[in-house]
């Protein structure tokens, strides 16, 4: 199991980990269910406030379950706003900081011979 | 380019019923994921921030035009629509899921590929000249020992369990365009007096968080004793290859724990004591693959047309720049290199969208012999086109979004996916890269300067070899937030070396105008057309960090 590392609970943390279907970034909402962490609402996540219910939180959740519906999970530090504190969480919950998959726009040059 | 036999074929298909029945016991919980996770990974899986990546290898670098259609196809029916290709010259998928990775591994063995070997402490994919056996300074094709080699390493018994990844690089010119002095191994091809084969065996190149240049290990092999050398030489390093530490795992600690010539010594003692016996027809094998690399027999004449350069109807038009910057040098008369740029100003390094391939595919299947390359770079090669074609080439180029004229250029960026993706890196790289381009192109400041190598890393790894550019970033987490180191004078070519680190890091958004400043003060304090890595090693260190910091006047002179 992952320690539970937090510098600052004051604002919480939660749980997030990977769907390990679609491998895709969930969170541990307060009704025990996986939910998307791109679709983040604070109000649904289970959040705690202390070193010893983070430990519980994760203590939660078995990964070496063959059946736990998720992987990798460890508990993150929130910030004022509600959002992870650290920017690599925050990128999770985000998504990519860039517009994937588009071309950037290039000028039509076509020339006549 | 090669083609599977039907043992290649077999091979391929059996691993994915292997790959197919052991994700189907993953997800029905008979497979728990510490017992499922090395398995993924022997099959290019990886988990990263947002989803699962797979990694699909591309050896040394060659794609047919159905191969790449295939992953055109593959990026619209299990990804976004993109994909991204490496500078290992494979291509990754960031977005396909667990549930379709059989159906999706048994497409890619429909075109002959796989991802089997991308991951894992075992040989990985072959890389090589991306110009291998068309460029006119070659000595050698190195393409059919590069897949000689792939036969030998693709599940090789002894070696599936090393110590640490291994990576392979291969070139036939003196120019090297594969890096291999930053590689576990890299081979350099060249013709003996009497105009036999013979291979010069570089040793413990790589990067990451300890960066060596390769030495020169073995001077000379023979054709015939080359596949019992490497042998001799892995299996030395599986030996005393340390497993304790990760970090002092790649064969470059080795080499420099017990020195070269104890390693060479010991890999020499195990060469001599080698059963060559199985090793009997390796020298049929690899004649027998000659085959697959011929030079087509064309009618040459033919191919040639008026030439781009020469013609005044097209004088200081876009098409001149583009066949001045992107095209190249070929072994046969008529014909051409033309190298793609993945690369446009404020584009993601690397990155081609399924309409993107598929442009690449169809003008690569009409006017470049169905065959393509992938280059380290991160850019794509038509290997094959004829003079004539090059004018249609170009405006096909152009309606793709695929005619950028900035190859080898500074806003020819290597850049990894950094953290908007990986789940090993600590900064992001990709939007750094944008910025940068984005303020070349801005100020135009391309035109002047040359050839010169920006590469930016999300992470100690060095995916993107920052430690060998001319200007190479390092991205890092600073108690949560991004932060970036400025190394200078590296260089991966035949004198390779590793860069200097300049001093404490930067912000992100102090980098493009840190860039332009470096970028000013060399164009400034050059002589001529001197490069950057002479004129680094010139005015060294001392000189450039006051760019590098901003202590400098306007017109880029140092002040006091």
């Amino acid at each position: 199991m992952a320690a539970v590392k937090i510098r600052d609970y004051s604002h919480g943390v939660m749980l997030i980990a990977n769907h390990l279907l679609g491998g895709r970034t969930v969170y541990l909402s307060g009704e025990q269910q996986w939910l998307l962490l791109g679709c983040l609402q604070q109000q649904q996540a289970a959040i705690v406030h202390s070193e010893e219910a983070a430990t519980q939180l994760l203590a939660s959740i078995n990964p070496n379950d063959a059946l736990c519906p998720v992987v990798e999970p460890y508990v993150v530090q929130l910030s004022s706003n509600g959002m992870p504190s650290h920017s690599r969480e925050l990128l999770r919950a985000t998504g990519p900081s860039i517009r994937y998959g588009a071309p950037a726009t290039q000028e039509a040059n076509h020339v006549s011979i | 380019m090669y083609q599977y036999n039907d043992i290649n074929q077999e091979t391929v298909d059996s691993r994915c019923r292997e790959f197919r029945d052991q994700v189907e016991r993953r997800i029905a919980g008979t497979l728990s994921e510490s017992e499922f996770k090395p398995l993924r990974l022997m099959n290019g899986l990886y988990l990263q921030l947002h989803a699962y990546m797979l990694r699909v290898a591309i050896p040394y670098g060659v794609l047919s035009s159905s191969q790449l259609s295939k992953l055109a196809d593959i990026s619209d029916k299990y990804d976004r629509g993109y994909g991204h290709f490496t500078t290992r010259q494979n291509i990754q998928f960031n977005w396909p899921t667990l549930e379709d990775m059989p159906d999706l591994l048994e497409e890619l063995a429909t075109v002959q590929m796989h991802a089997i070997q991308t991951s894992g402490n075992c040989i990985r994919n072959i890389t090589g000249d991306p110009l291998a056996g068309v460029a006119a300074d070659e000595d050698v094709d190195p393409r059919p020992i590069c897949e000689w080699l792939r036969q030998w390493s693709t599940l090789h018994p002894e070696f599936r369990y090393l110590p640490r990844k291994f990576k392979f690089a291969i070139t036939g010119s003196a120019n090297d365009r594969a890096a291999i002095k930053v590689h576990d191994i890299g081979l350099r091809l060249r013709k003996g007096t009497a105009g036999d084969l013979l291979i010069d065996l570089w040793l413990g190149g790589g990067q990451g968080r300890t960066p060596k240049i390769a030495q020169l290990f073995k001077r000379g092999l023979k054709v015939e004793e080359l596949l019992p050398y490497l042998e001799a030489t892995l299996r030395v390093y599986n030996m005393h290859g340390r497993r304790d530490n990760k970090y002092k795992a790649r064969i470059k600690i080795l080499l420099s724990e017990i020195g070269l010539e104890s390693l060479q010594a010991q890999v020499q003692e195990e060469y001599e004591a080698l059963d060559k016996g199985p090793f009997a027809n390796s020298v049929a094998e690899l004649k027998a693959l000659y085959s697959h690399f011929a030079l087509p027999l064309i009618d040459i004449v033919q191919q040639s047309g008026p030439t781009i350069l020469g013609n005044e109807k097209l004088a200081g038009h876009e098409v001149q720049r583009w066949y001045k910057q992107n095209t190249r040098d070929h072994k046969l008369a008529g014909f051409r290199s033309v190298m793609i740029s993945l690369k446009p100003a404020g584009g993601i390094p690397g990155d081609a969208t399924s309409a993107q391939m598929r442009a690449l595919a169809s003008i690569a299947k009409q006017y470049s012999r169905d065959e393509l390359r992938v280059t380290h770079r991160q850019n794509i090669v038509m290997p094959w086109v004829a003079e004539k074609d090059l004018l249609k080439v170009w405006q096909a180029l152009v309606d793709g979004d695929l005619a950028e004229s900035n190859i080898d250029l500074p806003s020819d960026i290597i850049a990894c996916p950094g953290m908007d993706y990986c789940a090993l890196a600590t900064a992001r790289s990709i939007p750094v890269a944008q910025d940068i381009s984005k303020k070349l192109r801005e100020t135009e400041l391309q035109t002047d300067i040359g050839k010169l190598a920006i590469n930016i890393s999300g992470c100690i790894n060095a995916c993107a070899h920052h430690h060998v550019a001319d200007i190479g970033i390092l991205g890092l987490d600073r108690a949560g937030v991004e932060n970036y180191q400025i190394t200078l004078g590296g260089r991966s070519d035949e004198n390779a070396r590793v860069g200097e680190r300049m001093g404490p890091g930067l912000s992100a958004d102090e980098l493009p105008a840190t860039i332009e400043r470096v970028i000013k003060f060399y164009i400034k304090e050059r002589h001529d057309d001197e490069s950057f890595s002479l004129a680094y090693d010139r005015i060294g260190k001392a000189g450039f960090k006051p760019a590098v910091y901003g202590e400098v006047n306007d017109d880029a002179g140092v002040t006091a």
